[in-house]
């Protein structure tokens, strides 16, 4: 291996560092099975502003956990470090691609409800005559892709290996909710991400006992 | 000796710079070389040396102008960031290519 290979590597190690304490994980597991409070049918209607509100309310109780176990957690056991610049353009290309992929997001769910608010426009695009099992599969399939490739250039721009795995479970409940109407899969694809991420944090805690402060040395 | 080694090179080694060549320190020079600043426990993490010793390195290396250190608090705990400074970039990129000539120089 090449000297400077070998101070890539570092770098990369001292990066990494930062993902061994399963938080991670934890959120997005969390964010996963948030999103059931979506999926459930309950209610119809009538509760679908109640279950967002509540949704919405997961997802800032789980940012706060995150940001509470990073700061009061995480930070005292492995330090603090800022990294050099060119971890610093990587972050913005990753918001820049984020960006790119939300807009074209946007662009398909604003495309959808035009088509379903002029019915005329799908005949004309020849989409009315589509058979109802394979729209379901093509919706299935686009909504799987909101999920999967966020998460994978996530992962990739964070050089967050088990945020792949993250993604392929994340991808394939979002494919089965939408196939299968059942929310069941997005509880199974939470849990399977969120006990791993359980795991590595107690793991992280018994590797890491917190050191004593500057001060008391 | 001669025959492995040209006496030029020997020189070369003479001039190598003790404060980086140190094991220790060299760790700690590769880690904080390759980010923009740490604390003492993510250098301490990421190098495996213990606090007295990593505290005792940390000295030499900002006697020798190669670290700045930042003292601060985060809250009411004592905060210390070490930085490489431009002189220690310098001394590592010259210790890593001194160390990568002679090494080569070296038959097999």
């Amino acid at each position: 291996m090449s000297d400077s290979l070998d101070l890539k590597d570092i770098e990369k190690r001292a990066f990494r560092a930062e993902h061994q304490d399963g938080l991670y994980d934890i959120y997005f597991g969390g964010v996963v099975l948030c999103m059931t409070i979506l999926a459930v049918s309950t209610g119809g209607e009538t509760y679908q502003f109640s279950r967002f509100v509540l949704y919405m309310i997961g997802l800032v109780v789980l940012s706060l956990l995150f940001q509470g176990g990073r700061k009061y957690i995480t930070t005292p056991r492995l330090g603090r470090v800022k990294f050099g610049p060119r971890r610093q353009r990587r972050k913005m290309i990753l918001f820049l691609v984020m960006a790119g992929i939300i807009l074209v997001q946007v662009a398909i769910v604003v495309g959808t409800s035009l088509l379903l608010r002029n019915p005329q426009w799908a005949i004309s695009l020849g989409l009315s005559q589509i058979n109802p099992d394979f729209e379901r599969l093509i919706v299935a399939a686009i909504s799987a892709l909101f999920v999967g490739p966020s998460m994978v250039m996530i992962s990739y721009f964070m050089d967050f290996l088990r945020g792949y795995y993250i993604a392929f479970i994340a991808s394939l409940a979002v494919f089965s909710l939408v196939w299968f109407h059942e929310p069941v899969y997005l509880v199974i694809a939470g849990m399977l991400i969120l006990i791993p991420g359980i795991v590595v944090f107690i793991r992280f805690l018994i590797q890491h006992p917190l050191p004593p402060a500057e001060g008391q040395l | 000796m001669n025959d492995v080694l040209p006496s030029s090179d020997l020189s070369d080694l003479a001039e190598i710079d003790r404060i980086v060549h140190e094991p220790a320190r060299l760790m700690i020079i590769a880690v904080l070389y390759v980010i923009d600043s740490a604390d003492f426990t993510f250098v301490m993490n990421q190098t495996g040396i213990t606090w007295g010793n990593l505290s005792a390195h940390m000295s030499k290396l900002e006697e020798a102008g190669y670290i700045e250190v930042e003292k601060s608090f985060k809250g009411k705990r004592p905060n210390t960031m070490l930085r490489l400074t431009a002189q220690g970039r310098t001394a590592f990129q010259t210790y890593r290519l001194k160390m990568r000539k002679l090494l080569d120089d070296l038959p097999a």
